[in-house]
């Protein structure tokens, strides 16, 4: 379904709506009643809305806006005429578009004038053409006022205005030519086409100049027929009738080169010089042009974007129009204001021979008869360029001609050429280009209408007013790729969060200030929460009171350990690895003590290792102080192998070769000075990790325990891994041991499962000596957490209850 | 009053040590400065000589005192000492590149061995194992749970897994006003994963409390028992 697309918020609209959905922009401009029919070629009305204007047209015009400059610079007589004597900028912007190479009318198409000569001469079935002849007040009736929302150029408006009050010389000049349409082409108010007029003059005749305003003889002496004789056209006369033949006859030598030349001239080439000779003694002395309904619309509608040259008078039409002030027409520079009937020139007055040109028009130097420069026939008619055979002709130029000054204050004014540019510049893009245009880009062309004719805004708080800037247009744009695929989008959350981090940045740039050594607050709750807790242990510790039960349940984990330990060969020695720095030698010493106890009472041996410097010293103190009762010695049944350097590295050699990794040992006894620990008999059956009876690892970390368990695990084979934990590490190391295939065999952690073990041995060791302190101190520490905790909630409800 | 030993000596270096430590509870002073500085210093000390005892001496100099010059050829030897030398370069920042063989050695391997152990004896082992686990029919060796208690704890570590799981989970989609929003049920399970890791920080907190606890006992113990000991005699 074809659309419209609206020129106020360029969206979609349905092809027969009326206004706007999005915006209520009136889609289709207000046209009075007329009573004609709609011309079948297409009005300007619909050509500016739902279908754009032909490309080649829309590529004229571009092109001749942007050379217009340079154009101006490199001519001689043009830029003063178009500039001075307002030549009109269709034919600008046709002088610049003539290098284009695919303009042009049709193929096959025949302008009726040409049609008539056809059917005068040969009676050529080509034209026959099918197109109705409209006429200039129908057409202008069907195409309407000017609207903003339909595309037009300003020339075309000022046509338009100026010919709603001229329908009456109109009339007449139907009266006496139906043909009028094709009289538009020569219009004599269309002085701004003479400049290539004169040109195809010159250019296109070897016959001299007409005679200068001195010799007495009015410049349009040579031309054969006077304007009454006809009719309309105001450039009778030899030279006017061989200008269309010799562009013919001109294009005819382009036919040598096919591809340079439009099937249509082609077509009409055939009969060559009869069309030729006719349609030349139809414009120089017969007494009118030949009629082209077709070419009407072409030339004198907004579809060609040409003027109509109806309207405007080409000026004097030649001798015999001599009744015709010219200054009437240059006064009036209006063609539609003229009666042709009633105009007469005076050739013979001074003040249209003042105007005259002195000399004879020069003739610039002609075109040379190769096809490469043989003039360009502009795009006229409205077709599909695309059809048309491209031609790699060069184009005359029409501005090396010298006009007369009458002829260039015949041209309307230059500003009313810029508006017109101005006006037509935005309106013209087809709708294709205007979907193409960027958003940032895009503004609306809104002319001011009156107010009662504008639309209402329909939202925001300006709804139901007029005369206001409607917002929509501006909020509702097309998006389009270009622009928001460059564009970040940031939320205000993200923006808060930027704003913040760029804060926190500057603030690290600045230097904090020193800060002033003012009068310090003393830590009371600090004091108070340590006199607590150093009371609460050292008053059992002093006075053996308060006595906190020992708990009667054993841990469930403790029962694995035990029965590890039950089961162990006593033939072979068990690994001890302390891995702990002396800082919770407190709290471990106490937890493996019954561990060690047991070993020893069972009479295993026991060889430590650490990988931590400070590891064997502490193996030797705590197996020292509880192996005392057991009267054990340093390399019969203890052997501390000493510091194993190089971390998880080290720890994964010394499972796999444990003899490379401990080259010497610690603290080994007198009699093995000098050798090394793998010399004790201790040691002689142990060459792997699996040939210690079980592995205990005393860690105060995770991370310590974590690589026993994943480094040793591998090369323990049946030999038990055993973890002796702070309780801290105990709850990331238990999923090792509750798994279905545990990496961990036992664990032993905290004082309340080292007392448990204590009491299994039936015996009482650190663990139970601490166990009053223990549990007075967590006793407090219980107290102080709930006393914080309601301190809190109050504090926080009376804040809240002062807010 | 006992005679002064080396013992005695040693208790009383610990007494005072250990009052100057616990005087940070007043506040920051120079006595726990110095005990602090003290212990550093002679963690130092000692592990370097740990080092040297253990490691460099019979891995570097008594294979070249025992065997002699000769033990220089022996590849296992030359290349320990290649590297010690080499590490020794970082000393100067001038010739410290030189030094970075060594370490990237030691950064390498070590790497290696960690991720390669974490890997193998961790991350496979702990998935299977939680997914063998979920089976209300499997019975773990060492806790021995069964029956309901077993169904309970799969159900606990189902949810605790999965919620955990979700809780780091911050693929979000975005919302009309930029903002990344997941689903309700996302937040919903979130929010229990969110719960059960603070309830592995708040048990690990009260072991580290208790583990404290303990060696605070242990220390006021220390104290009380040397100063009847110095008293008693």
């Amino acid at each position: 379904m074809a659309e419209i697309r609206c020129p106020m918020c360029s969206k979609p609209n349905p092809e027969d709506a009326d206004t706007c959905s999005f915006c209520g922009a009136r889609l289709k401009p207000l046209v009075a009643d007329s009573p004609e029919e709609p011309s079948p070629v297409g009005s300007p009305q619909e050509e500016g809305q739902g279908e754009p204007v032909p490309d080649w047209l829309a590529r004229v015009r571009s092109k001749a806006e942007a050379d217009r400059g340079e154009d101006d610079e490199e001519t001689d007589v043009p830029e003063s005429a178009d500039d001075e004597s307002g030549s009109p900028d269709w034919l600008g912007r046709l002088r610049q578009a003539e290098p284009l190479q695919d303009e042009g009318p049709p193929e096959g198409y025949i302008p009726d004038w040409l049609d008539e000569s056809s059917e005068d001469a040969s009676a050529s079935p080509e034209t026959e053409v099918p197109l109705e002849h409209e006429t200039p007040a129908e057409h202008e009736a069907q195409a309407g006022p000017p609207s903003p929302d339909r595309p037009e150029t300003g020339w075309l408006d000022r046509l338009r205005a100026e010919s709603t009050s001229e329908v009456t010389s109109e009339e007449s000049i139907d009266e006496e030519d139906s043909s009028a349409p094709e009289q538009e082409l020569f219009d004599p108010g269309a002085g701004d086409a003479l400049d290539w007029l004169g040109d195809l003059e010159e250019s296109a005749s070897d016959e001299p100049a007409p005679g200068s305003a001195a010799e007495g003889v009015s410049p349009w002496a040579d031309y054969e027929t006077p304007p009454e004789a006809e009719g309309e056209v105001s450039l009778g006369g030899e030279t006017q009738a061989e200008a269309p033949d010799d562009w013919l006859s001109d294009l005819g030598g382009e036919g040598g080169e096919p591809g340079g030349l439009p099937d249509w001239i082609s077509e009409l080439s055939e009969p060559g010089e009869e069309v030729g000779d006719e349609a030349a003694a139809s414009f120089g002395g017969e007494d009118e042009l030949p009629a082209s309904p077709e070419f009407e619309p072409s030339l004198g509608s907004e579809e060609s974007g040409l003027p109509d040259l109806e309207a405007e008078p080409l000026g004097p039409p030649g001798e015999d129009a001599a009744p015709l002030e010219p200054s009437e027409v240059i006064d009036e520079g209006q063609a539609g204001d003229f009666d042709w009937d009633e105009v007469e020139f005076d050739w013979d007055s001074e003040e249209i021979q003042d105007k005259l040109p002195e000399e004879p028009l020069e003739a610039p130097e002609p075109p040379e008869p190769e096809a490469a420069e043989l003039p360009h026939v502009p795009a006229l008619i409205m077709g599909d360029a695309d059809d048309e055979p491209k031609s790699d002709v060069q184009d005359f130029d029409l501005s090396t001609v010298e006009l007369p000054d009458w002829l260039s204050e015949v041209r309307p004014d230059a500003g009313e050429g810029e508006a017109g540019r101005g006006d037509l510049a935005p309106a013209t893009i087809p709708t294709w280009l205007e979907a193409m245009r960027p958003v940032e880009t895009f503004r609306p062309v809104i002319d001011i209408e009156p107010e009662e004719e504008q639309a209402v805004e329909s939202v925001g708080p300006l709804a139901g007013l007029r005369g206001v800037l409607l917002a929509e247009p501006v909020v509702a744009k097309p998006h389009t790729a270009t622009t928001s695929g460059a564009r970040l989008e940031v939320t205000e959350r993200q923006f808060a969060q930027a704003e913040l981090l760029q804060r926190i940045v500057e603030q690290e740039e600045h230097e904090i200030p020193a800060t002033v050594q003012g009068k310090r607050a003393w830590p009371v709750a600090r004091w108070l929460v340590s006199l607590i807790m150093l009371l609460a242990v050292l008053i059992p510790a002093v006075a053996g009171a308060p006595v906190f039960p020992i708990p009667q349940r054993v841990s469930r984990d403790l029962g694995p350990l035990v029965g590890i330990v039950n089961t162990l060969p006593t033939d072979r020695p068990i690994l001890m690895v302390f891995d702990f720095e002396p800082g919770y030698s407190g709290e471990l010493d106490a937890v493996a003590e019954p561990l060690i106890e047991s070993l020893l009472a069972r009479g295993i041996n026991i060889v430590t290792v650490s990988t931590r410097p400070t590891g064997p010293p502490l193996a030797v103190d705590l197996i020292d102080k509880i192996g005392a009762p057991y009267q054990i010695e340093n390399g019969r049944n203890v052997l501390h192998l000493g510091y194993l350097s190089g971390g998880p590295s080290a720890v994964q050699l010394f499972s796999a070769a444990p003899r490379e990794a401990i080259l010497k040992g610690f603290e080994l006894p007198p009699e093995m000075s000098g050798q090394s620990a793998w010399a004790s008999p201790l040691l002689s059956d142990v060459h792997s990790l699996s040939d210690f009876g079980m592995v205990a690892v005393v860690a105060a970390g995770t991370d310590t325990a974590r690589t026993w368990a994943e480094q040793a695990h591998p090369w323990m084979g049946d030999t038990p891994l055993v973890m002796v934990l702070s309780q801290g590490a105990e709850p990331l190391i238990r999923p090792y041991f509750e798994s279905l295939t545990p990496q961990v065999n036992g664990i032993l952690s905290g004082l309340p499962t080292a007392l448990a073990y204590e009491q299994l041995n039936g015996r009482q060791g650190m663990a139970f000596n601490r166990w009053n302190g223990f549990g007075a101190g967590a006793f407090a520490a219980e107290w102080l957490i709930l006393a914080g905790a309601v301190y809190g909630a109050i504090t926080w409800f009376m804040r809240r209850r002062r807010a | 009053m006992p005679e002064l030993s080396a013992d005695l000596f040693g208790g009383l270096l610990a007494w005072v040590l250990t009052l100057m430590v616990l005087s940070f509870l007043i506040r920051d002073n120079p006595l726990f400065r110095v005990a602090t500085y003290l212990f550093v210093g002679v963690a130092s000390g000692y592990a370097g000589a740990i080092a040297w005892h253990n490691v460099l001496e019979p891995a570097l100099i008594d294979p070249v005192i025992t065997r002699g010059p000769g033990a220089l050829l022996d590849v296992t030897l030359i290349v320990p000492w290649v590297l010690l030398l080499l590490l020794l370069f970082k000393l100067s920042p001038a010739t410290s590149r030189l030094g970075s063989v060594s370490t990237a050695l030691l950064v390498g391997v070590g790497a290696g061995v960690v991720v390669g152990g974490a890997i193998t004896g961790t991350l496979i082992p702990q998935s299977v194992a939680a997914m063998a686990t979920l089976s209300p029919a499997a019975v773990t060796p060492t806790t021995g749970e069964t029956g309901l208690e077993r169904s309970f704890s799969v159900l606990v570590l189902l949810v605790g897994t999965v919620s955990t799981l979700v809780y780091f989970q911050f693929t979000a989609r975005k919302t009309a006003t930029g903002e990344a929003q997941r689903a309700a049920v996302v937040n919903i399970v979130a929010w229990v994963g969110r719960l059960f890791i603070a309830v592995t920080f708040g048990v690990m907190y009260a072991g580290v409390l208790m583990a404290t606890l303990v060696i605070l006992s242990e220390r006021i113990q220390f104290l009380v028992a040397f100063v009847a000991r110095f008293f008693t005699g």
